[in-house]
């Protein structure tokens, strides 16, 4: 077993080298023809070990990267994504309001982190460090260090694997996003230098290929290449190890202890670590859920297991089956609060907070939003930092549908007090309730959302239109969408084209009468455009026609006709508030209780339906099953012929009693 | 002129004290009424114009019962994200309305002492505009110190309570600050209680009295407050409080959506706080007169 320490000779880390070089292949390759799920371009085997006295990661690393295209690659690019966090000049920082961010008040210790290359070599032992340097695709910023470039001296010819060697050195930092220690927790997530994606003429919207490795920027996430992963963690003894894969050992060394891991068909690996970590063990089918938490937090296992296990089978019945064999959910202390609610494959982060009522669903609706980010973005890798709106947002609607149906729809976020509130509806909430919500469109890239608005439309947004997008096919064609998209792209990169491909080729199957060139006119409105959608009942008015009467049946008598004969004409106003249209519905409601559906396409900036017949229309409804989730206000959504006023009463007096007792309270004064 | 009432009476107990409360509000009982009536006009006038943005807002939609229903968060945030700046406005002209409503809780304080004060007499409620206007700067000078009071009292708690740190980073676990939350909450609703205790005392001594200065009544009520007689009477109050606020909320869980019952029965637990209050303030009055005759 090999430890990387300087002390080490040369002919040690070469026999290590041979070793790992052995291990991996021999598994990347034993597997393959196995159950390989997914293109394995970038196979990592890594030794690390922490140095929990001066927060260091010694690394070194083999990658096994397998040229994805026809091209002849001469160079490789690294991401470096601690370098984000080395100053407050790298782009990560400057994007954000880091005096915001962090505290600036000094620390004891220094919280900033690095990462850097002591060494690299390919195959044949020639050195590629002193080639390489640290490019910026993005923003030119020269003070940015998260892209490193790294000549080749033997080029990569098409399709063919080449190894790579490299020694390593990552400072941690004191936790920030996502990542870092604190006190005696780690979480070590974007920790080691990862290859970027070379993306193929034809994946994606390359017309020619070329590398995709964007700088850590500081709204965007993650875009990798899947892979396996042989992870051995080196770490004090008394200390527990939480990992992407399968533990596959443990070697007591003295005061230490090495953990191996091997996660398969991964885009990422992930590790925490901690003296204090308890597990909570549980399985669903063949997977094995663990739950990794400090003592206090420890009840919240069962409330995780719960939730993860109906989500589990919920997905597998509306996608498809969860292919791994762990699962682990970590609770970071209250120290660790930055790397909570994050996912990563087959590794998710929780957040809960000792002594809130069980009535706010926070640790629930985590767990469940983390675990649907195993199939968009884990197997179904899209680009979180282009496209994060394919990820996000498609995560947040079904984290919508999972919880709601779990618990319901009108408590599932929270239900304390008399004050609840579903996860559809709080998703809504919070996207007409924020003042960015029009700032940019859907499609742009997480760095392009300077006006802000980066979460309300990338995770509510998209989850309003999906929701909305449901209601137009109906939910029967919406489900063949999702798992056909989720079918054909697992364990590859789709993009926005591919989504929308799967969506029109499925509403023109399902729903040509409705829709027959599909759905494009939506996605140009939703996707690309950034205008809201309201529609209004604007008026309803019913008056009788008086009937025919003067000289009728001869000219010799005035006279009126039978009352019969008299009739009603109804006239209901409806508009479109906003720039967005969508086919909308309208349920008239007539005097005796029976209702009609009327239909209207929604362009025009408004229409008046005039019903001519014996009764009056009593009420009058756009979208009366609430399918167009996009509305931003339902209150005007319909109109009754006569003014209701008992309800008012009810809620004034209502109003009236509670502002009494809350002015009573000021009697404590005197 | 009505003189006040010279009446001779020792109390062994405090329950007998709570009583004689009791008794002076029966005897007095046209002013809750009074009480009642100003609260509900003054708050009827505030919540008008929010009750007339909400009728123009649903009275002519479906959601016209849904607006007095159950708790409807989407039509909650619906309201408040396509009306907010109206609801805001309703809302601040409400709140706007709290300076004058604790001048009249401080008026009709002084109104009560003056009824309180003629017990067992019975005296027109023209005593209480009387007593409304002597009292009046006085008690809203000691309702400033009560206030002072509170206020010394909460920042003390937070300053207790953020010792050490608020920073979740610098926390091993936040169980440590949330049994330090319930205790500090423990410290303040003890420290309240004594104080309402004081600012009781300090009404009665400033009505025996009849001192322009308060300073020499609020010195003798600080020293006063920590009698075991005083205590006494400040947990019988308290307990009965309590008591009825529990049975209410039992009342009002029972009688669920009935919103009318529910709209009833919350006017009636109103005028009880209103009647306790009065109680309150006569059964201090009580043990203080039967101080200064002993």
């Amino acid at each position: 077993m090999y430890s990387f320490y300087p002390t080490y000779s040369r002919t040690h880390q070469l026999l290590y080298s041979t070793i790992v070089l052995l291990c991996i292949s021999c598994s990347y390759n034993s597997a393959i023809g196995q159950n390989v799920l997914s293109p394995r371009v970038a196979n990592y085997a890594m030794d690390v070990t922490l140095d929990v006295n001066k927060k260091l990661l010694e690394g070194r690393t083999q990658l096994i990267w397998q040229n994805p295209s026809d091209d002849t690659i001469d160079h490789l690019q690294f991401h470096l994504y601690y370098n984000a966090f080395k100053n407050t000049k790298s782009t990560f920082l400057k994007e954000r309001d880091f005096n915001s961010f962090l505290s600036l008040e000094e620390d004891d210790e220094c919280r900033w982190g690095w990462s850097k290359m002591t060494a690299i070599t390919d195959e044949a032992g020639n050195s590629l460090l002193d080639n390489s340097h640290y490019i910026q695709p993005d923003d030119a910023n020269p003070e940015d260090r998260t892209v490193l470039k790294v000549p080749l001296v033997k080029t990569a010819g098409p399709k063919e694997k080449i190894i790579i060697n490299f020694s390593w050195t990552a400072k941690i930092p004191k936790t920030m996003a996502r990542t870092g220690y604190n006190k005696e927790f780690y979480f070590l997530a974007q920790w080691f230098p990862k290859v970027g994606v070379y993306e193929p003429a034809g994946m994606r919207y390359q017309k020619e290929g070329a590398w995709n490795c964007h700088q850590y920027h500081s709204s965007g996430e993650y875009y990798s290449d899947f892979g396996l992963y042989d992870v051995r963690i080196t770490v004090p003894d008394n200390y527990v190890v939480a990992a992407s894969g399968q533990l596959k050992g443990q070697e007591k060394k003295g005061e230490n202890k090495t953990w191996q891991f091997i996660a398969e068909d991964v885009i990422d690996f992930t590790w925490s670590t901690s003296p204090h970590y308890e597990i909570v063990e549980d399985q669903y089918k063949d997977t094995e859920i663990k739950v990794y938490a400090y003592p206090d937090k420890k009840h919240f296992a069962t409330r995780y297991l719960n939730t993860i296990k109906y989500c589990m089978a919920y997905l597998e019945e509306y996608l498809g089956v969860y292919p791994y064999s762990t699962l682990s959910i970590v609770d970071p202390p209250i120290h660790g609060l930055f790397t909570g609610g994050m996912e990563y494959p087959t590794l998710i982060t929780a957040l809960s907070f000792n002594s809130f009522p069980a009535g706010f669903k926070t640790p629930e609706t985590l767990v469940v939003h983390e675990f649907i980010h195993q199939y968009f973005m884990q197997m179904v890798a899209t680009h979180e930092v282009e496209e994060p709106w394919m990820d996000e947002g498609f995560t947040t609607y079904y984290e919508s549908r999972i919880l709601d149906s779990y618990m319901s729809d009108s408590t599932s976020t929270i239900e304390v007090l008399g004050f609840n509130a579903g996860n559809k509806e709080w998703n809504r909430a919070e996207f007409f309730g924020s003042a960015t919500n029009q700032a940019h469109p859907n499609s742009v890239k997480s760095w392009e959302f300077t006006e802000g608005g980066y979460g309300p439309i990338s995770y509510n947004k998209t989850a309003l239109w999906l929701q909305t997008l449901e209601g137009l096919i109906g939910t029967a064609t919406m489900d063949e969408i999702m798992k056909t998209y989720f079918q054909t792209w697992k364990f590859n990169h789709p993009c926005r084209e591919d989504f929308i491909a799967i969506v029109n080729e499925l509403v023109i199957k399902n729903q040509a009468d409705k829709y027959p060139d599909g759905m494009d006119w939506y996605f140009e409105q939703v996707l690309f455009g950034t205008d809201l959608c309201d529609y209004a009942v604007t008026s309803l008015e019913s008056r009788t026609k008086a009937a025919h009467r003067g000289y009728l049946s001869s000219e010799e008598h005035c006279e009126i006709a039978d009352a019969a004969e008299d009739f009603i004409i109804n006239e209901v106003k409806v508009c479109r508030e906003e720039g967005m249209y969508l086919p909308v519905e309208l349920q008239l409601t007539y005097e005796d209780n029976t209702t009609e559906t009327q239909y209207w396409d929604g362009k025009d900036n408004c229409k008046t339906f005039t019903i001519v017949g014996p009764q009056k229309v009593i009420a009058a409804e756009i979208d009366p099953d609430r399918k167009i989730f996009l509305d931003k206000n339902f209150l005007n959504n319909s109109m009754l012929l006569e003014k209701k006023s008992g309800g008012i009463r009810a809620l004034f007096g209502r109003l009236i009693t509670s502002a009494q007792h809350s002015l009573e309270l000021l009697s404590v004064l005197i | 002129m009505i003189e006040q009432a010279t009446y001779n009476k020792t109390y062994t107990s405090t329950l007998q004290l709570y009583r004689e409360g009791w008794n002076c509000l029966i005897l007095n009982w046209r002013v809750l009424f009074l009480l009642h009536g100003l609260s509900f006009l003054m708050v009827f006038i505030a919540l008008g114009p929010l009750s007339n943005l909400l009728k123009k807002v649903v009275e002519k939609t479906n959601y016209h019962e849904a607006i007095a229903g159950p708790f409807d968060y989407t039509l909650l945030m619906d309201i408040i994200n396509n009306h907010g700046e109206a609801l805001k406005l309703n809302l601040t002209l409400l709140l706007s309305f709290v300076i004058p409503f604790f001048l009249w809780l401080v008026f009709s304080s002084g109104g009560m002492m003056q009824l309180i004060k003629h017990y067992p007499r019975k005296v027109p409620l023209t005593e209480f505009w009387k007593g409304g206007a002597e009292y009046s700067f006085r008690f809203l000078r000691l309702g400033s110190y009560t206030l002072s009071a509170l206020l010394i009292l909460c920042a003390a708690g937070f300053v207790l309570f953020s010792a050490g740190g608020l920073s979740p980073f610098e926390l091993e676990s936040e169980s440590i600050l949330i049994t330090k939350f319930w205790i500090l909450l423990a410290a303040i609703g003890l420290g309240a209680f004594l104080i309402s205790i004081f600012k009781e005392i300090a009404k009665a001594k400033i009505a025996s009295n009849q001192d322009t200065l308060i300073t020499k009544a609020n010195l003798a009520a600080a020293a006063a407050t920590f009698s075991t007689r005083a205590i006494g009477l400040g947990l019988v109050n308290l307990l009965v409080l309590i008591g009825c606020t529990l049975l209410y909320l039992l009342i009002k869980k029972l009688i669920g959506h009935w919103l009318i019952v529910a709209i009833i029965i919350g006017q009636v637990f109103l005028i009880l706080r209103m009647a306790l209050r009065f109680i309150m303030q006569a059964s201090f009055y009580f043990q203080e007169r039967a101080n200064v005759q002993a």
